[in-house]
């Protein structure tokens, strides 16, 4: 059985960068009806930043985060997750990697409903293999750090939606993952909930090293960002070196 | 993650209930009319089974064991000259009235017994002697009997008690048991020459001749020396058994009728279990797609959903064989309808579920490998 904190891949030595996408490419569809997603995205993450992916609807966001993530093949380019090149590995080394590396928070949670909050927040310690004791402590842990302590014999249906949002901060992070992938994450949360996720999931990332991609519309949570990436038609069109600069340009 | 696959699957209460009421009931019902045909054919061997003997010789126009077409008695000794036979003795059967106190009348299984050997007599004496027989007009009935031949008795009838056959008089002396027969009459026993005496005159009264073979013989050899010196037909009890499944299958509706309800079982199982558990992946399909993103690979997640789907199977197995066997024991101590559970029963079934499960959990199973993990990121 496995050791939590020996769960994820051993890097390579350290560059600094933690994704380097260059030139992917991703087209939905055929013929007439087919929609090119990416065309040609480049950029970098960095090494313990929190990098937020911003832009209109269908500008290709969740497409980029999926493929960084490894869930979506994409038709051409390079994906690198701290130099593991994601396109020359099988699809199972791609599955092993990301349950590895890499963390999830999603817009509805994602949590399943039949199983407790601890029992949700097990699930990435399960699949890679750690007994379900450790699992449960580690689990317990990581609920008393998101602030959920005594609620792991709850539902997730009985906890509010920023609760919800909680537990699966823990669930990302319970695995000790060196990259967490975060979909609108406040945007199913009121404005207080919504900030309070983020300065949660900032004050446990601050620091520990791990990369965070968020995808967002929300500006009232440009400001927990390191830097902004600027989506437009398929393309990172400008990387924000802070977020002043980028709530600039947004009023 | 077998665990979460199992916490998943009992806690959607409604499709749990569901799956596990649709395999209970396919498997009741395959196995229960399963087993009921199965003791309806052991009832049609009722005969072979209370007059056990291992060479059967009827007349070679008769098929199966509960008809008979009447021989000559000269039958006998031809039968007697046979080399190869050790013995053959004459055996009277024959569906008679019996007539009750209450002047109605209920039909009996009148069997007539070789005075001298006894030989088919029945396996266990409950009360009295079988020698008894001897005596004039004495039968001795059998358990069933007494239930159906007490109508307008103060009390059961028994031991000492008379009642007519065919206008003559019957004197009880002992009480035995039998298998129940195909008719579902119960069984009288007399001796040969006693029972021509109660059955109506008719030119040939001969129902079956019961042999032996000469020692260094198989009943089979022994059968067919007969069958060729004597034109008679002439069977082990096993091939008359044999003869007369064959022919129920060939010329009644009743294995076609029993079959037809079994399959509508295993179709209803798979109609149920297969759209009902469809139907619960697909209402997990989000979840199991979160679980694919976060690494959990297709052989995992394909081996939770067998689980799923065996454990539900196995479940609703248990809980149908459970009530096949309450409802079997429930048929037995009544004595009617036939049920009979051979182990055989229980595997098939159990085959029977398998298949289902698995075919539900393919249902399952394609569902989720054509799964794309990025599914969960789509609002």
């Amino acid at each position: 059985m496995t050791d939590p904190a020996s769960i994820s891949t051993p890097l390579p030595p350290a560059n600094g960068v933690a994704i380097h996408v260059r030139s992917v490419t991703k087209t939905f569809g055929k013929g007439e009806s087919a929609v090119q997603a990416l065309k040609g995205v480049n950029f970098d993450a960095r090494e313990g930043e929190m990098l937020m992916v911003v832009g209109p609807s269908g500008c290709g966001k969740t497409t980029l985060l999926s493929v960084i993530a490894g869930t979506l093949e994409f038709d051409r380019g390079e994906v690198e997750v701290f130099r593991h090149s994601l396109h020359a590995m099988i699809k199972r080394e791609v599955t092993v990697f990301r349950g590895r590396n890499i963390g999830f928070i999603f817009q509805s949670f994602n949590l399943v409903p039949t199983l407790s909050v601890r029992e949700n927040v097990t699930i990435p310690l399960l699949i890679n293999g750690v007994k379900q004791r450790i699992a449960d402590e580690r689990s317990e842990a990581l609920l008393a750090e998101v602030g959920l302590k005594g609620r792991g014999d709850d539902r997730p249906g009985n906890l509010s939606g920023g609760q919800q949002q909680r537990v699966a901060i823990a669930r990302a992070l319970v695995h000790e993952p060196r990259l967490v992938i975060c979909d609108e994450p406040t945007s199913a949360l009121d404005k207080d909930n919504g900030q309070h996720v983020m300065e949660l999931l900032a004050s446990i990332t601050k620091g520990s090293g791990r990369t965070v991609v968020v995808v967002t519309h929300d500006s009232r949570i440009f400001k927990f960002a390191d830097r902004i990436a600027e989506m437009e038609d398929g393309r990172v069109q400008r990387v924000h070196a802070s977020p002043a600069e980028i709530q600039e340009s947004y009023y | 993650m077998y665990r979460i696959a199992l916490k998943m699957l009992f806690a959607d209460r409604a499709k749990y209930i569901m799956l596990v009421s649709g395999l209970t009931f396919a498997a009741l019902l395959m196995t229960q009319q399963a087993g009921v045909f199965m003791g309806i054919l052991g009832w049609t061997k009722g005969n072979l089974k209370n007059m056990r003997a291992p060479i059967w010789v009827v007349d070679p126009k008769v098929e199966q064991v509960n008809e008979v077409k009447p021989m000559r008695d000269t039958d006998v000794g031809r039968v007697r000259s046979v080399p190869g036979v050790a013995w053959a003795v004459p055996m009277y059967w024959g569906i008679l009235q019996a007539r009750l106190a209450d002047g109605k009348f209920k039909p009996v299984q009148l069997v007539g017994l070789d005075g001298a050997t006894m030989v088919g007599r029945p396996a266990v004496m409950v009360k009295g002697r079988i020698e008894d027989l001897r005596l004039p007009n004495s039968v001795v009935i059998d358990e069933l009997a007494i239930k159906r031949l007490s109508v307008g008795r103060p009390r059961p009838i028994g031991v000492g008690d008379t009642f007519e056959i065919n206008d003559k008089e019957a004197r009880i002396v002992g009480i035995c048991e039998s298998e129940m027969s195909f008719f579902g009459y119960p069984y009288v026993f007399t001796t040969y020459d006693q029972a021509l005496g109660f059955a109506p005159k008719q030119r040939k009264m001969l129902s079956y001749i019961l042999a032996h073979p000469a020692d260094g013989l198989t009943p089979a050899q022994a059968a067919k020396l007969i069958r060729d010196a004597t034109g008679l037909g002439a069977y082990t009890e096993a091939e008359f058994g044999k003869a007369t499944i064959m022919w129920f299958f060939k010329n009644t509706g009743i294995p076609l009728s029993f079959m037809m309800t079994i399959l509508l079982g295993f179709i209803v199982g798979v109609a149920v279990a297969g759209q009902t558990f469809y139907s619960f992946i697909l209402e997990n399909l989000r979840h199991f797609g979160a679980l694919k993103a976060m690494g959990a690979s297709d052989r995992t997640l394909m081996g939770m959903v067998m689980l799923q789907a065996f454990a539900v199977g196995m479940i609703g197995y248990g809980l149908g064989l459970g009530l096949t066997c309450l409802i079997g024991a429930k048929f037995l101590s009544m004595g009617m309808p036939p049920f009979d559970l051979p182990w055989q029963l229980p595997a098939i079934t159990l085959v029977a579920i398998l298949f289902i499960c698995s075919f539900a959990s393919l249902l399952g199973i394609r569902k989720i490998r054509q799964l794309e993990p990025a599914i969960v990121f789509r609002g």
